[in-house]
């Protein structure tokens, strides 16, 4: 078994450790093996801290020969995007400014994927800061996709979608402003969820937008995307705005399955730049819904253009101000086109600012009262087109560069400032052998109906099961 | 649209104590400024800003699934 052991889902794996058929360090060898042997080619990890985990597998198999209760993830590697603080030990949050920063406090999200038992194996690329949705950084370089290294993993999560569809580890966080944990999960062909704000803490996590960041699981499954999910969900009293709403048992809700839930498709905005293959694709998983006893029907949307908009002067403001001592003093250290994201938010009237905050409350109910009406989630692309290559999405890619890039979370960013939950399910490949897939967004804190419906499509599809030959 | 002036960043960057940036690089900033504060305008208009911003909390509960 040990030589498929990459092949397992993080479920699959934690049952098999618990159930004493592998040791935890026997997958950690084998792990640590494969995360070596792949960094030149994907460049996944910006840390890789084999040893300590090797240590850690140990001691988890030690705790079972002692017969000790085995958490949810007992003995499984995971590993994160490189902005979740661990107390005494760097997180340099992809960037030249914070290559030797030391925290002295742990990640809530963290703390609670290693009391369930999950092994820490290092920190993953991602774009500087948080700050891009392609996956480009010039101070760690450029993470790549394990389908086609030409083509962008996705950012800013990029090397947690990348190490979780190269089959390197068996899930990964990622925190997510605008897309940044569904856009990598759609380039990589993974399963990827942003919470419904509050639903996970951030404490410990290297803040862009106080009002917009979240924190998800990317996964390769829908079932391990819930039971990560059920892990780090609920309140923390370091978060001050971590829900106190009771986590549901997101795994055992899979169990009642989709049939007579209802999806919207929205009849405007998101398919205004979709490419026809990536349409069809997405469109043909309406077909196994339907299948599945799902009624899928039309849903008219509000104007989502107005809320991205609104959005970006949220974001621009607070990433400014959490950057601007380091604008001032090292503007030498940031890569170019991220600071030119966060310099226009110095300038940004605190009137727009405050007016932008004062319209969520309307506009989340709007939504819902469109959209949602009468549909326990909408369904929406991934990202519309297929996924391009890093040279076309890069600085001097050509004319289509600033309009591809924007386009890429063109159907991601107004989950954030609305607050409700968006689930990224792959659904196929493009001509390019490219993934594609679907977004399902939902009321605040509907993410069990969520997984129900993802989990329903994958027990009826193979898509996440296919793997890049690597 | 908005009228943000280069003037105006070289301002604000001095009154920050910061270093006013290239001539280049502060009409690139007037004219981003300007249209990101353009666009708001035009997304807010008709909206009503008396809300609270913590009013978002009432609606994900009032709108949250059950």
């Amino acid at each position: 078994m040990s030589g498929d052991i990459h092949l397992l889902s993080l479920v699959e794996l934690a049952d098999a450790i618990a159930a004493r058929e592998l040791s935890a360090v026997e997958v950690m060898r084998a792990t640590v093996a494969r995360a070596e042997r792949l960094q030149p080619e994907l460049n996944c990890f910006i840390s890789l801290q084999a040893e300590a985990a090797l240590e850690s597998a140990a001691a988890a198999d030690a705790a079972l020969a002692r017969d000790a209760e085995p958490g949810p993830l007992h003995g499984v590697p995971l590993a994160h995007k490189d902005m979740f603080y661990r107390a005494g030990h760097v997180t340099t949050c992809g960037s030249r400014i914070r290559r030797d920063f030391v925290a002295d406090h742990d990640s809530t999200a963290l703390a609670r994927l290693h009391a369930a038992g999950a092994i820490y194996l290092g920190g993953l690329n991602m774009a500087e800061f948080a700050t891009g949705p392609t996956g480009h950084n010039e101070h760690w370089g450029d993470c790549r996709n394990p389908w086609n290294r030409a083509h962008i993993s996705g950012g800013s999560s990029s090397g947690s979608g990348a190490a979780v569809a190269g089959r390197v580890v068996f899930g990964a966080l990622g925190s997510d402003t605008g897309g940044s944990v569904r856009l990598p999960s759609a380039c990589n062909g993974v399963v990827g969820l942003k919470p419904t704000n509050g639903r996970v803490s951030r404490y410990g996590l290297m803040p862009l937008s106080h009002t917009l960041d979240t924190v998800g699981p990317l996964a390769r499954t829908v079932r391990d995307a819930a039971r990560l999910t059920a892990t780090i969900a609920g309140h923390d009293p370091h978060d001050p705005t971590s829900s106190r709403r009771p986590v549901p048992d997101y795994e055992a809700a899979l169990a009642e399955g989709a049939k007579g839930l209802r999806i919207g498709v929205p009849t405007s905005y998101f398919y205004d730049v979709a490419d026809d293959e990536v349409r069809t694709l997405v469109e043909r998983s309406l077909d196994v819904f339907r299948d599945a006893g799902v009624a899928v029907v039309e849903v008219s949307v509000p104007d989502i253009e107005r809320i991205n908009h609104l959005s970006n002067v949220i974001l621009s403001s607070e990433a400014a101000a959490i950057h601007e001592p380091w604008l001032s003093t090292r503007p030498e250290d940031y890569q170019v086109q991220v600071r030119s994201r966060y310099e226009p938010g110095l300038h940004v009237p605190a009137v727009k600012y405050i007016q932008a905050l004062a319209t969520r409350g309307g506009l989340l109910r709007e939504f819902v009262d469109t959209a949602l009406a009468g549909v326990d989630a909408l369904h929406t692309p991934g990202i519309p087109f297929p996924i391009p290559t890093r040279e076309e999405t890069n600085v001097g890619g050509g004319d289509r560069m600033a309009e591809m890039v924007a386009g890429l979370s063109w159907c991601t960013r107004a989950a954030n400032y609305l607050g409700g939950p968006g689930l990224i399910v792959p659904c196929g490949f493009t001509g390019s052998g490219l993934p594609a897939s679907f977004q399902l967004m939902g009321r605040p804190f509907s993410e069990a109906t969520l997984f129900r419906l993802g989990h329903a499509y994958q027990s009826a599809t193979d898509w996440h099961t296919r793997a890049p030959d690597l | 649209m908005a009228r943000i002036s280069a003037n105006l960043i070289v301002a604000q960057a001095e009154a920050a104590g910061r270093a006013p940036p290239s001539d280049e690089r502060t009409r690139a900033l007037a004219e981003a400024v300007g249209l990101l504060v353009q666009a708001a305008d035009e997304a807010a208009a008709g909206l009503s800003f008396e809300a609270e911003p913590a009013d978002i909390l009432t609606a994900m509960d009032e709108t949250a699934a059950p």
